[in-house]
Formats: structure tokens, C-alpha cells, sequence
């Protein structure tokens, strides 16, 4: 599936979801294919991951490979039985060489999402990620098409003013060239579809059929480093953990395609690297997840889980970043999100709260969140129904007495159909 | 219209056998032409529809030269997602051994299902169950292990084969346990194939087929599907040497041009048919006329026009041809299903596997049928309705007449002098070129020989009532005198009936000479060439396209037998050659083996063995006859071969006799192969013992060493001999089916025309009667006149069938394929024909006889 | 002995109601040498007396005997060689084969008969020879007149010595001195050879020489006439009947 049906003709909110297709495997998968993932499902996890991590864990254990108890090797490095190295503590980002690819962890992916505006004064919002989930890290087939991994990327613009939103996707086996990521440095691409680096700036180039971005980002603030040093657990099981850092403030210029327009763009950019080898969760309804990039200088990401049974939940997190680059990680009980207006989704009858409000009352912040396009839903209704919604969104509020504004990326899912639990059952 | 039906209708119903009769041969006329249409359009077709299953929405597709495409270059390749979707793909085919222990051939596809998907469907049983395909991962878990296979749903039900139950793979000698994962609805791909089909991942299909770091081929879905010529041309120009673009049905071309001259002679054997059955019509018209004359005479006394009469008898042909054409054609559909029974033997020992099926008859089908039989039909007819249209009013008033028995010597000179001009019109024809790989000059030179042979036969039977008398009289005495003053007197009459029988008696004696001939050549090729002891090739080894490949474990232990003294490894691919894209076959053998122990027979040069020592390890090769021929090739000529690495010069330094196949084959040392084209598994084993060994005791000993897990076929030299001779001879059965049923038509065709005959005279047979005459004397008198116009036709089609075979082996057949084929007349079978063709004219004649003795006094007036 | 012996011949064509009675019970008797002339308009019935007579056709009651032999017990076999033995026969259309010369065409019965060719050639020369064509022998019979194509005819329908010659309308396509040629050489063979004719005609000259006239009428026997009181060539029967 590496070509969507609104590549041929772009229409609002009517893309297949990016992710809809991992969902869709996922479920029947886990009915075909008797794997001793089930066990590895029940393990606490530590942290709520975004939509796409948790799906794509998913996929690699159903695709590759079997057990994923966790054996100590003599070897310092934790590794599986099958053969992946686990996130541990010890591990020391180091920058262009963490930028690249990192093998001998099973999932990792290259994640950017952005706010950009064009000169004549329409705004966009825009999301590139590349995935890599590794099924086989030594496949027995000598062949170049034995799937050592498998490469992802999904592509999102939003136009705002014309509340357009459009997405493609890609998915390719490694092997022959045609996807992958270099070792070392920054460099990961899937058939045309790149991420890399010209010195610091990073290149992004996501084009598919009459959409896409061309993108110049420069590193602005350096690396925060997410958890203990880049190391964000899941849970009690060592190596249950990933290496997580983000550049969450990224000025952006380059040309944005929509049709026939090659708009000149400016604006900011989050990226995130992330890879480990197990990071699974327990079946929460769903889950909502905020970027947010505000005109001080002040970067947030907060994640929370929704559980059925209406319990907070103890994997619940942010990080907060200060202008300066100083961090700070924030627990789930140091933040209140309160959900405001809902908007209905005319396709899925999901009901999403477009208008959030985020209260961190260690920071004196109250801040309000509002979708900048209300119809930035990814419906998969009707091979899965599986339903989300991922979008650019604006910020405004207060910090202690000074107000702030700004703009970020909302994700939110399980609001649509079976809950998430179910669909990973 | 009144008129046609009392005069016409009711007429052909009161005489039911000859109406029936004449129906009977427009429809086995009609229905062989059909039957041979659908029959190649069915072998090319099962052919295509697993090309087109295989290609689903391909619009253009990457190949390599010979050996397929690297994957090395793909990374290089990426530029391909400007034009569209790509998607690698491994087709090839394998047995499958089910639980029950059966086998059964596959198609297999090898690809990358997150690719693959917008190129073909895959409906999945357990899918459809949930009203949903499957997703690209689905399936891809579903494949990625190397023992997961996905068959159809209605291969498995047929075989007992459950959803994750265990096959085995029989894959060139290799036997693979295998796993199966998935059942393909029955449906589309799955459906066309009537099941045959298998799906691995590609990086499976490469392990098991012995193609890691190969690609048969890249397929390309175009963005824009109206923009083919353009993506064609601009991708052709990107591709680095060695690779080239084409359309998918490219191959279906190649396949049909490759069975083109195959297909094409069948076809104009079955025009023979037709035109013979053509014969009848003309025969029932003229006993219209001729048994109606006083009719005729008082419906033009009446008023009625010439033209008026005319139309009845053409309207008489064109019923006739109507109905036999309706008739003929769902008896061609069913001839066909012979006819492919018949053809696919060759079909797949010498061109393509494939399963070939009858297509359903289409509205071309309909249209050729009539349009064919029905002008042909009142051309014939054309003749006697004239004749019937000059009928005089007098003629009603007089008593029955008849056409005046024309004992004209200038009317037989005159034959004699077209006959001459039409031979020599065939010699020169004979001389000229193929046109297009098809030998229509050739052709043309059979129907000039024919149409001399139907002229010279009112010659002949000018010379039979001269000279025939005396044998008559001394052999069947009063009968044998009665007879040939009957004939004598039919002259006129019976020249188209013998024409036809002649024409297709001499066909049959070309045929018969030309496949003896034939045969003798092979025969003594095979014994110059077959010289080695055994013979290994791997399971499924088809005649084109990939073949599977022997593993080195296998020949290892084939090397390993005490009593083998030499191995030539063999190895065979298909290659595009020259502007046209022939699919040749490029094979590498070993060349100091087959120089040690000989092996090619050479035309040229007279030392062939020392010009092909002087080919080992160069970049030079041997070329079979048929290649040599058909691209115009002599020795000391450099030719350029596709190679991975782009067009590669090779010298010709021999033409060897080869007729294990009309595309030709050229043949290079291996280590020159695999310095081109990459190092290849061998697809078969020419294995030379020691000269105490027995062949077949080695053979059980290797079979018992290469144990159950490698399946590899071991022939004898005298097995192989065997076989290549079965091949041959199945290759042939077409051909003498349809000759039988040519003779069979012309055949009724003299038993009409006896009858009309026979009916002609009833005055003079009552008379006999009243003479005297017995109702066995009668009956022994028309069946010795059957029984002659059998034998002359058979002396006169000898004759012409000889001049026929010549042009058949000298001209027709090198022109079509290619070979030389030394001439040796098959004595024992035109003995044994002529036998056939007098007994069969006997039986022809009885009904006809029957008939005769039939007339009583009452007629004598 | 007689060569014909006739007896209340009855001859119906199809059946029941819509039959035809072609000839209605009609005798008749012919001895060795005698020559009979039936006469009668179209449609009388002469010529279905002929053919149940010849052994052509069978009679639907009655009975027939040929030279002593009962036509009623016999077969298609026993008719033929009755045929070829017994009987001969001359028609209006002579009914030669046209590929056989004059000779070969006077020895077909003897050559079917089985007799040797050599014998069959000298007793057909012999024959011919009689009827006045020893000249014609090797023409063909598109080569002759109409007369000599009739006394070949003749020839051919004695050839085997029959005891009764059947003749129907002999002399019908013949001018009148033909006529007169074929009606002089039947009569020369009833007294050399002793064969019985029956002679179909409607030329009442012809009728006049024969010894007797057999008048019929509707499928009857209007009355045996002898031929001296036979009513002369200028008063055809049929009006003196009237």
C-alpha cells in the first residue's frame, strides 16, 4: 500500500489513515498468528506512547519474531531471544551519529510535524515520520529482499484556510535500496520520500503525487533529551524502555506543494528520534498527545492515557523545555487536561474535543488549545474502525502572569469504535 | 420464395442422405478450420491468461538480458517511481506434492505484497469471511517465512489441502516442506489458472528457485496509464545496457511469434479440410441440376427466368453451407478439445507450458465460419446453378438427357498444358523467400501443385477410359467392363470429386513423406548426438522460459559415482535477439566435454570440432541450423547478444544440425556464460560413464544416492532416444488427424458423387437389371467403380504428394523452421495407404450401390 | 409348350380406395413363335401387362409362367436369371450404353449370364450378323441411326435365346421405314428362333403384322382379334371400338 487514494485526488479529511493499515494487520494477525506477544502486551508499561509506537511495536511482533522475553546476555548489552538489543540505562546520545540509524534495536522512527505559514499569508500544518521496525535482525534467506526491516513513512499537510487535509503513505521492505536509513548520520529515506542533514540543517523532502513539503529546518535549540538522560522507560522490565530525544524547535523554510502551487514557506518544526526494542502497552482506551511551541520560547509535550475504567494513569507524561533548552520532566499528576468543544465527525460519529485546556500548575501555566482545522480526522471506518485524529493546533493562555501564545500538533485517539484495548487484543 | 422451398427444400428433404451428407462435410469442413483457430488461439491463449493473471494492472515492465534483473541495480532503478508504482517479481512454476501424494504443475509468483498489491488482487478465504482483503502486512506476515506458500481455494479443495497444512515444493530437484498460510478466493488471478497457482515472497521465491540476486522481471504500474508510449520510450532511453522495457504482452507475442509457423501450417491444413467438404456442395447442386433437368425445363416453360433458377440452386448452396456452417460450429468447439489434446503435447514439449484451454466460440468465430463457408460454398455452387440456369424449356419436353460425355482429346491436351503451367508456376514459387518468418511463397507453391494435380486429373481419367478397360475386363470381368464404361461416360462429372480426393490423398502422401523423412533425419540425429549415458535434468523442466536448476549438492553427488567420467553442464535461457526481439535459446554447455566425446553434429564449417576448440573460453559460440537460417547467420559472422552488461559481440565459429527446437539456439562455453552472464546453476547434466558401467544400474545408484529429498529425472541414452521420438511423433498426430478427416470428407465426396452418378443413370441401371443383370453384379459393378476413382486418386496423389513433400522439407519447412530434413519416401505407410484409401472408396461405395440396385423396370422407358 | 402363359393378371397401384387398377384381370397366352401385338390408347394398361409378363413388375393376382417356369415362386435372384435366360426386351428409347460399342452392348447379357467373352463375343458377332449390322459391330452408339441402334437392341434381347421377347413401342421413335426394318426382324426371329413377342404398340400398321391383336381398354381385354379381321391402318381400333 504505498499509494493512497488521495494521491490520485486530494480531498479534505478522506485520506486512508496513515496507520490504519498497521491497525488493520494488527487485528487480524493477532487472531492468525498464535504469538507469544500476549505476555509481553501484559507487561506494565511506564510511559503512554504515541498512537503510531504502539502500532508499530505491535506490527514488528506480529511481523518478525516471536518471543520478546528479555534475556540477560553475558554480553553488557541486554538483548531478546530473538536477537534485538533493549533500551538500558548507560546509553549516551551522541550527536550527527544518534541521528542515524540504530539496527540493533527492533522499532525506530524520525518524526516531524510542524506549523509552517506561506507569504501571502495562508498557513499550513505538515507531518513527515519515518518508521523503521525491524522483523529478522539476521535473516537465514541470503536474498536482498528477506525483510531484515520494514520501512514506513507517512506524509500529512493541512491547509488551513482551505481546511484541507491531506495524507500518503509508504511502505517498503528494506534490502534493495529503495527504503532505509543510514548508520551514523542522518539519513533515512523511503523511495523518494528523505530525511537528512547539509551540515546542521536538516533536509525533509516528502512529495507524493500533487502534495508535499521540500524543507530546509535548522536545529535550533539542541537535543532534550526525553527521561533519564534519553532514556524513557516504560515499565519495571529492564530494557522495557526506549532512547528518546526531540529538537522541538526547528525554524523551517522551503517550499510547500498543493497542487499545482509550490508555495515558499516559513515557520517551526518539531522533531523527534526514538528507538528501543520493547515499549508495549496495556489496553487503555486511547490516549492524547500534545506539541506545543510557544512565542516565548517555551516547548511542551504532554502525553495522558484515557483508561476505560476512568483511573488516572501512572504512565502519564511531558517534558517541559525552557527557552534556554533546559528541561524539566513533568509527571502525570503535575498535569490537568481538561477537554473543551467537541466536533463530530460526520464520517466515523466520532466525537473528538477539538478545544483543550492544560493546566501546569507547577509552571502556573493555563493554556488553551484549539484546532486550527476541526476535520483533521483519519477515518479507517470501514476496514478497521479504527478512527483518529492528528492536527495542527493553536495555543494561547497564561504563564504565571505573562501571556503566551503559540502553535503545536494534537493527536488523539480511541474515540471512534472498539476501544484500543480491543483492537490490540 | 414459395418456389425455393417447394423445389428446393422439399427436394433436399426427400433425399435426407445426401442432403445430410453434403451438410455433414460443410460442417466437418467448417468445424476443422474452427477447431484449428481455437485450438492455437487456445494454446497461446492459456498462454496469455496466465500472462495477463501474472501481469494484472502492469503497464510496463523491466527485463534483463537472458538471465533476468540484477537486484543490485534497483537502488540505481529508484528514479522508476517518477513513471509509477514499481514491483519486483520471480515467475516461474514448481510441482506441488499434495498430502494425498499427488503432484501437480503451478504457476508461481514471487513478490513484494507491499508492492504488489495495486498490481494484482489477493482475495484471501479467511479474509473474505470478515468482507475484507487482506492489507498489504497481512499478507506479508502471512509470507515472510520461508516454508509459507499461498495457494487458491479451489486448488486446495481439489486436492484435500487445508489451511495450514503442510505441501511439499518440488522446485528444479529440490523438495521444500512447505506451509500453507493463505487460500486465494476463487476468483480472478486465482480462478483464470483454474487454480494453478501458487504466491511466495519474492525473497522466498528467489531462495527457492535458486534466484537470490535475481529478479525475473520489474513491473510498473504507470500513474498515467494513457501515457505508455511516452513512459516507454523515455524509460528505454534511461535503462543502463543490459536491461530493457516492454509491455507484458510483449511476452505474449513473443510466444505467439514463436508458435507462429506452427500454428500457421496447422491452419492451412485445415483450409484442406474445408475446401474439400466445398466439394460436396458443388457435388449436391449438380445432382440437383442434373437429376431435375425436365424439372427445370418446365418451370422455364412456365415463365420462369434464368435468374429465377440460378438464385434457387445458389439459395440450395447457400442453405446447405448454412446449415453446416451452424452446425460446424459448435462441432468445432469440440473437435478443438481433440485438437488441443493433440497440439499441446508439442505446445509444451517444444514452445510454452501452459495449460491450454479451449476459449469459448466469440462472434469472429461465427463471422469466419459463415463468412468463409458461405461465399465459398456458392462459388462452388456458382458452376452446376449456372448449368442448371441454361437449362431449356425443351429440356422438359424432351426426354431425360444429360451432359454429353466430353471425349474430346484437345479438352485433355488443354488440361495437360494448365496442368504443366501450374507446376511450373509452383517451382518458381517454391524458389522465393519466406515473408515475415512465414513461408507464404512455399504455401503458394503447394495450391499452384494442387491446382496442376486437379487439372491433370480429367487427363487421367481420359487415360483410364483408354487404357483402363482391358485391366477392368480381365480383372472383374463384365462388372470391371460395365464399370469403366461408366466411368468413361462420367468423365465431366467426376473430375471434381477425384480433384478433391486427389488433392487431399496427395496432402497426406506429402505429409506422410515429409514426417517419414522427417523422422529418419531425427532419428539419425539423435543417434549422432545423443551420445552420453545419462541425461539429468530437474523436475518441471520446461521447453521455454526459466528453467529450474539442478543444486551443486545434487551434482556433487552425481560427480560422486565411481562409474561417471564426465559431466557437461547444461543450462538454458531465453534471450531477445536481433530488431525483432526473437526469443532464441542461449545455452552454455562444456565444451571440452562435448569436444571429448562428441555430441554436435555440424553442418559447417567441415571441421566443426576444431573450429569449436577454438571457441572454449572465448567470446565465441555455435549456433544451431535453425538460427543460422531464420536471422541469417554464417560462420566467421559476429552476432551481438544481450548481455546483463549490455549488447556483447560472440563469433560464430559453427552451425551445428539441431531439431530439438525451431527458435534457434546459440551455445557458448559455460565459463564464457558466467563471465557474461553471472554464475548460473546448470538446468541439466550430460553425464558420460565408463564404458564397463550399465547406464541403467548407475542411474537406480544415483537415484537411491540423491535420496528423496532431490528429484531429478535420469534418462538413459536409450530412454532419451525414446522420448525424443514420442515427442515427435505426438508432435505429428495433429497433423494426421486432420489429413483423416480431409480424406474422410473427400471421401463422401465420391460417395455423392456416385450417387449422383448412380441416380443419373437410373434409366440405363433398369435396363441392366432387365438384361440380366443381378442385384450383386449391380452392387460389385458401382463399388468397382468406388474402389477405382480410389485408387487413381491414390497413383495420381502419390505422384503430386511427392512433388508436394518436396516443397514441404525444401521449402515450407526451412522456411518455417528452420531444418534440414533429408527425404526418404515411408514405403510401408503409402503401401499400407493405398490399401486404405482402395478398401475405404469400396465402402464408400456400397450406399451408392445399394441405391442402384434399387431401380426396377419401372424406370425403363 | 407355351412361352406365355397369362393367367386373370390383375395389377393395382397404390391401395384401398385410391388404387388404380392398372390392369383388371386380363389373360393371356403366347406359343413358341408367335408374335402379339397389344394395342390400346395411353393409359390402358399395355405396358404394366408387359412388365408383369417380363417378369418386371409382380402382379397383384394372377399368374405368370415364362417358358414353363411360375414367376410367382421366384425371387429378385430367380427373376434375374429368368431374365437372363428367358426373357428378352426392346424399347421405345433404346437404352444402349453409350461407352459400350454395338458388339459389346448385343453380348451384355450373355457377359452377365457369366458366359465366356469369347463365346459371348462370337454368338453376339453372330447375332448381329442377323440383324444386319456385321459392319457397325465396333462403332459406338453414338455413331449409328436410330434404326440400327434399335436392331441392336433387338440383337441384344436375343442374344441369349429368350423363349419370349417383350417389346414395348419397339418402333415408337422410329420413322416409319425403321419401322418397318425392326417390325421385319422380329418377325424373321419368331420363325428362326422360335421366340414369342409381345409387342406393345399403338401404330396399327405395326399391330397389322403381327398374328394377333390384343386390344385393351381401362386394364381389359376389349377382345382378342385375330389379324386378319384386324380393321385396316386408315381406322385406328381405337375409333372402330367407339
Amino acid at each position: 500500500m504505498t499509494r493512497l487514494r488521495s494521491l490520485r485526488r486530494p480531498r479534505a479529511s478522506a485520506a486512508k489513515p496513515v496507520w490504519g493499515a498497521v491497525f488493520q494487520c494488527l487485528a487480524a494477525l493477532a487472531a492468525l498468528v498464535a504469538r507469544p506477544f500476549r505476555a509481553a502486551l501484559a507487561a506494565p508499561v511506564a510511559r503512554p506512547f504515541r498512537a503510531a509506537l504502539a502500532r508499530l511495536c505491535m506490527a514488528a511482533v506480529l511481523l518478525g519474531c516471536g518471543s520478546v522475553s528479555v534475556l540477560l546476555a553475558q554480553d553488557p548489552a541486554l538483548v531478546t531471544s530473538d536477537g534485538w538489543r533493549l533500551a538500558e540505562p548507560g546509553y549516551t546520545l551522541q550527536f550527527p551519529r544518534d541521528h542515524g540509524s540504530h539496527p540493533e534495536y527492533r522499532i525506530e522512527w524520525w518524526y516531524y510535524t510542524g506549523n509552517l505559514d506561506a507569504a501571502n499569508g495562508r498557513r499550513f500544518g505538515y507531518q513527515v515520520t519515518f518508521f523503521r521496525i525491524g522483523v529478522d535482525p539476521a535473516p537465514t534467506n541470503p536474498s536482498r529482499w528477506a525483510v531484515r526491516d520494514l520501512h514506513m513513512a507517512h506524509l500529512a499537510v493541512t491547509d488551513v484556510s482551505a481546511e484541507q487535509h491531506l495524507t500518503a503513505e509508504r511502505f517498503d521492505r528494506g534490502g534493495v535500496g529503495w527504503a532505509g536509513a543510514r548508520q551514523g548520520t542522518l539519513d533515512v529515506w523511503n523511495g523518494d520520500w528523505r530525511a537528512d542533514v547539509d551540515g546542521e540543517t536538516h533536509r525533509l523532502q516528502a512529495v507524493d503525487g500533487s502534495f508535499g513539503v521540500d524543507l530546509r529546518l535548522e536545529p535550533g535549540k539542541s537535543p532534550t533529551a526525553h527521561g533519564d538522560a534519553g532514556l524513557s522507560r516504560k515499565g519495571a522490565e529492564p530494557g522495557n524502555a526506549s532512547h528518546y530525544y526531540s529538537l522541538t524547535r526547528m525554524p523551517t523554510t522551503g517550499q510547500l506543494r498543493l497542487g499545482d502551487d509550490r508555495l515558499d514557506v516559513t515557520g517551526t518544526s518539531w522533531m523527534d528520534h526514538e528507538f528501543g526494542t520493547t515499549f508495549l502497552e496495556p489496553g487503555q482506551v486511547g490516549w492524547d498527545w500534545f506539541s506545543l511551541q510557544l512565542d516565548d520560547g517555551t516547548d511542551l509535550m504532554i502525553y495522558k492515557f484515557r483508561r476505560g475504567d476512568g483511573q488516572p494513569d501512572a504512565f502519564s507524561s511531558g517534558t517541559w523545555v525552557d527557552p534556554d533548552g533546559t528541561t524539566d520532566g513533568l509527571d502525570h499528576d503535575q498535569v490537568v487536561l481538561v477537554p473543551g468543544r467537541r466536533w463530530t465527525s460526520p464520517s466515523s460519529d466520532a466525537s473528538y474535543p477539538v478545544d483543550w485546556q492544560i493546566q501546569v500548575p507547577s509552571r502556573q501555566a493555563t493554556l488553551t488549545v484549539d484546532a486550527l482545522v476541526d476535520a483533521q480526522e483519519l477515518d479507517t471506518a470501514n476496514s478497521t474502525g479504527v478512527t483518529y485524529w492528528e492536527g495542527a493546533v493553536a495555543v494561547s493562555g497564561r504563564i504565571g502572569e505573562r501571556e503566551v501564545s503559540g502553535r503545536g500538533y494534537l493527536e488523539m485517539t480511541g474515540y471512534s469504535g472498539r476501544p484500543m484495548s480491543e483492537v490490540f487484543r | 420464395m414459395t418456389l425455393f422451398r417447394q423445389f428446393i427444400l422439399r427436394a433436399l428433404l426427400r433425399d435426407p442422405r445426401r442432403s445430410l451428407a453434403t451438410v455433414a462435410g460443410v460442417t466437418l469442413g467448417v468445424a476443422v478450420v474452427l477447431a484449428i483457430r481455437l485450438a492455437n488461439t487456445g494454446s497461446i491463449r492459456g498462454f496469455e491468461t496466465a500472462l495477463d493473471v501474472v501481469a494484472g494492472k502492469t503497464s510496463l515492465e523491466i527485463v534483463g538480458a537472458g538471465v533476468g534483473v540484477p537486484d543490485a541495480q534497483l537502488a540505481d532503478l529508484g528514479w522508476l517511481r517518477e513513471y509509477g508504482l514499481v514491483s519486483p517479481v520471480i515467475a516461474r512454476t514448481a510441482r506441488l506434492r499434495a498430502p494425498d501424494g499427488t503432484e501437480h504443475p503451478l504457476q508461481v509468483l514471487g513478490v513484494d505484497v507491499l508492492r504488489d498489491r495495486p498490481f494484482r488482487e489477493y482475495q484471501l478465504l479467511e479474509f473474505a469471511q470478515g468482507g475484507r482483503e487482506p492489507s498489504a502486512q497481512e499478507l506479508l506476515a502471512l509470507l515472510l517465512d520461508s516454508r509459507s506458500v499461498v495457494l487458491t481455494e479451489r486448488f486446495a479443495s481439489r486436492h484435500g489441502i487445508d489451511l495450514d497444512g503442510s505441501v511439499q515444493l518440488i522446485i528444479g530437484d529440490r523438495v521444500h516442506d512447505a506451509v500453507v498460510r493463505g487460500l486465494l478466493l476463487d476468483e480472478g488471478p486465482a480462478r483464470v489458472v483454474d487454480g494453478q497457482l501458487a504466491l511466495l515472497d519474492v525473497a522466498v521465491a528467489q531462495l527457492l528457485f535458486d534466484r537470490i540476486g535475481w529478479l525475473d522481471r520489474v513491473e510498473i504500474q504507470l500513474f498515467e496509464a494513457g501515457a505508455i508510449d511516452d513512459a516507454e520510450q523515455t524509460i528505454a532511453a534511461r535503462l543502463p545496457d543490459g536491461l530493457r522495457v516492454q509491455r507484458p504482452a510483449q511476452r505474449g507475442r513473443q510466444v505467439e511469434k514463436m508458435l507462429a509457423a506452427f500454428h500457421f501450417n496447422l491452419t492451412a491444413l485445415s483450409y484442406i479440410a474445408l475446401v474439400v467438404g466445398l466439394f460436396l456442395v458443388y457435388n449436391t447442386v449438380a445432382v440437383s441440376v442434373i437429376s431435375r433437368r425436365r424439372e427445370i425445363g418446365t418451370l422455364r416453360a412456365l415463365g420462369t427466368t434464368r435468374r429465377t433458377v440460378l438464385g434457387l440452386f445458389l439459395g440450395e448452396a447457400a442453405l446447405l453451407a448454412a446449415v453446416g456452417a451452424t452446425v460446424g460450429l459448435p462441432t468445432g468447439w469440440l473437435l478443438a478439445q481433440g485438437a488441443v489434446r493433440l497440439t499441446s503435447t508439442t505446445v509444451n514439449a517444444l514452445y510454452i507450458t501452459s495449460a491450454a484451454t479451449v476459449p469459448p466460440l466469440t462472434l469472429v468465430d461465427v463471422l469466419l465460419a459463415f463468412g468463409v463457408a458461405m461465399p465459398l460454398a456458392l462459388a462452388a455452387a456458382a458452376i452446376p446453378a449456372l448449368e442448371g440456369s441454361r437449362v431449356t424449356p425443351i429440356a422438359a419436353v424432351r426426354g431425360a438427357d444429360r451432359l454429353a460425355s466430353q471425349d474430346d482429346p484437345r479438352r485433355s491436351r488443354r488440361a495437360a498444358l494448365v496442368a504443366a503451367a501450374f507446376f511450373g508456376l509452383g517451382g518458381w514459387l517454391a524458389t522465393l523467400d519466406p515473408v515475415g518468418g512465414l513461408p507464404l511463397y512455399g504455401l503458394a507453391a503447394t495450391l499452384a501443385v494442387i491446382g496442376g494435380a486437379a487439372a491433370l486429373v480429367p487427363v487421367l481419367l481420359a487415360l483410364l477410359r483408354r487404357v483402363g478397360r482391358g485391366v477392368l475386363v480381365r480383372w472383374f470381368k463384365v462388372e470391371g467392363m460395365l464399370a469403366h464404361a461408366n466411368l468413361s461416360a462420367s468423365i465431366g462429372r467426376l473430375t471434381v470429386s477425384v480433384a478433391a480426393l486427389v488433392v487431399s490423398l496427395a496432402m497426406l502422401a506429402a505429409i506422410a513423406i515429409m514426417i517419414g523423412s522427417f523422422r529418419e533425419t531425427v532419428t539419425y540425429w539423435v543417434g549422432q548426438t545423443l551420445r552420453a549415458d545419462l541425461f539429468v535434468a530437474a523436475a518441471g523442466r520446461g521447453p521455454a522460459g526459466p528453467s529450474p536448476t539442478i543444486s551443486a549438492d545434487a551434482e556433487q553427488r552425481v560427480a560422486a559415482h565411481p562409474a561417471v567420467t564426465a559431466i557437461d553442464q547444461f543450462r538454458t535461457v531465453d534471450l531477445p535477439y536481433g530488431p525483432d526481439g526473437d526469443l532464441i535459446i542461449l545455452g552454455a554447455g562444456t565444451f571440452e566435454v562435448l569436444l571429448e566425446h562428441g555430441g554436435l553434429l555440424f553442418k559447417e564449417p567441415a571441421d566443426g570440432r576444431a573450429a569449436m576448440a577454438k571457441a572454449v573460453g572465448a567470446d565465441a559460440v555455435v549456433v544451431s541450423e535453425a538460427f543460422a537460417l531464420k536471422q541469417g547467420v554464417s560462420v566467421e559472422d559476429t552476432i551481438e547478444l544481450d548481455t546483463p552488461q549490455g549488447a556483447r559481440p560472440f563469433q560464430v565459429v559453427a552451425i551445428y544440425y539441431d531439431y530439438s527446437s525451431d527458435r534457434g539456439l546459440v551455445v557458448m562455453d559455460r565459463p564464457t556464460f558466467a563471465r557474461h552472464y553471472g554464475t548460473q546453476r546448470p538446468g541439466g547434466l550430460t553425464v558420460y560413464l565408463t564404458p564397463e558401467a550399465d547406464p541403467e544400474t548407475v542411474r537406480e545408484e544415483l537415484l537411491a544416492a540423491l535420496g528423496p529429498d532431490h528429484r531429478l529425472f535420469i534418462n538413459t541414452n536409450a530412454t532419451l532416444r525414446a522420448e525424443v521420438i514420442r515427442i515427435f511423433d505426438a508432435t505429428f498426430a495433429i497433423t494426421y488427424a486432420l489429413e483423416a478427416i480431409a480424406i474422410f470428407v473427400a471421401i463422401m465426396g465420391v460417395a455423392t458423387t456416385l450417387l449422383t452418378l448412380v441416380l443419373e443413370r437410373r434409366e440405363e441401371l433398369a435396363m441392366l437389371r432387365l438384361v440380366g443383370a443381378g442385384r450383386r453384379q449391380i452392387r460389385r459393378m458401382v463399388v468397382i467403380e468406388a474402389t477405382m476413382l480410389g485408387v487413381l486418386s491414390q497413383g495420381l496423389g502419390l505422384a503430386v504428394g511427392v512433388v508436394l513433400s518436396l516443397i514441404l522439407i525444401y521449402v515450407i519447412n526451412v522456411q518455417s523452421f528452420g531444418w534440414t530434413i533429408q527425404f526418404s519416401l515411408p514405403v510401408w505407410f503409402l503401401v499400407r495407404s493405398t490399401l486404405l484409401v482402395a478398401v475405404a472408396t469400396a465402402l464408400a461405395g456400397l450406399y451408392p450401390a445399394r441405391v442402384a440396385t434399387s431401380f426396377g423396370g419401372e424406370a425403363a422407358r | 409348350m407355351s412361352a406365355l402363359q397369362a393367367r386373370n393378371l390383375r395389377k393395382v397401384y397404390g391401395r384401398g380406395e385410391t388404387g388404380v387398377d392398372a390392369v383388371r384381370g386380363v389373360s393371356v397366352e403366347l406359343t413358341a413363335g408367335e408374335c402379339v401385338a397389344v394395342v390400346g390408347p395411353s393409359g390402358c394398361g399395355k405396358s404394366t401387362l408387359l412388365h408383369l409378363c417380363g417378369g418386371m413388375d409382380r402382379p397383384t393376382a394372377g399368374t405368370v409362367v415364362v417358358d414353363g417356369v411360375a414367376l410367382a415362386g421366384l425371387g429378385d435372384d430367380g427373376l434375374t436369371r429368368l431374365r437372363r435366360e428367358r426373357v428378352g426386351f426392346v424399347f421405345q428409347f433404346f437404352n444402349l450404353l453409350p461407352t459400350l460399342t454395338l458388339a459389346e452392348n448385343i453380348a451384355l447379357p450373355l457377359l452377365l449370364a457369366g458366359v465366356s467373352a469369347g463365346e459371348a463375343a462370337d454368338r453376339a458377332r453372330a447375332c448381329a450378323d442377323r440383324v444386319g449390322l456385321a459392319h457397325r459391330l465396333h462403332h459406338y452408339p453414338s455413331q449409328v441411326s436410330g434404326g440400327e441402334l434399335q436392331r441392336s437392341a433387338v440383337a441384344r434381347a436375343v442374344v441369349h435365346r429368350p423363349a419370349l421377347l417383350i417389346a414395348d413401342e419397339p418402333t415408337g421413335n422410329l420413322d416409319t421405314d425403321n419401322g418397318r426394318l425392326v417390325l421385319d426382324l422380329l418377325r424373321t426371329l419368331n420363325d428362326d428362333i422360335g421366340v414369342a413377342v409381345l409387342l406393345a404398340t399403338h401404330d396399327q400398321a405395326i399391330a397389322a403384322r403381327a398374328d394377333r391383336i390384343l386390344r385393351m381398354r381401362d386394364g381389359l381385354v376389349v377382345g382378342p382379334v385375330d389379324a386378319e379381321t384386324a380393321p385396316t391402318a386408315t381406322t385406328p381400333p381405337e375409333v372402330g371400338a367407339l
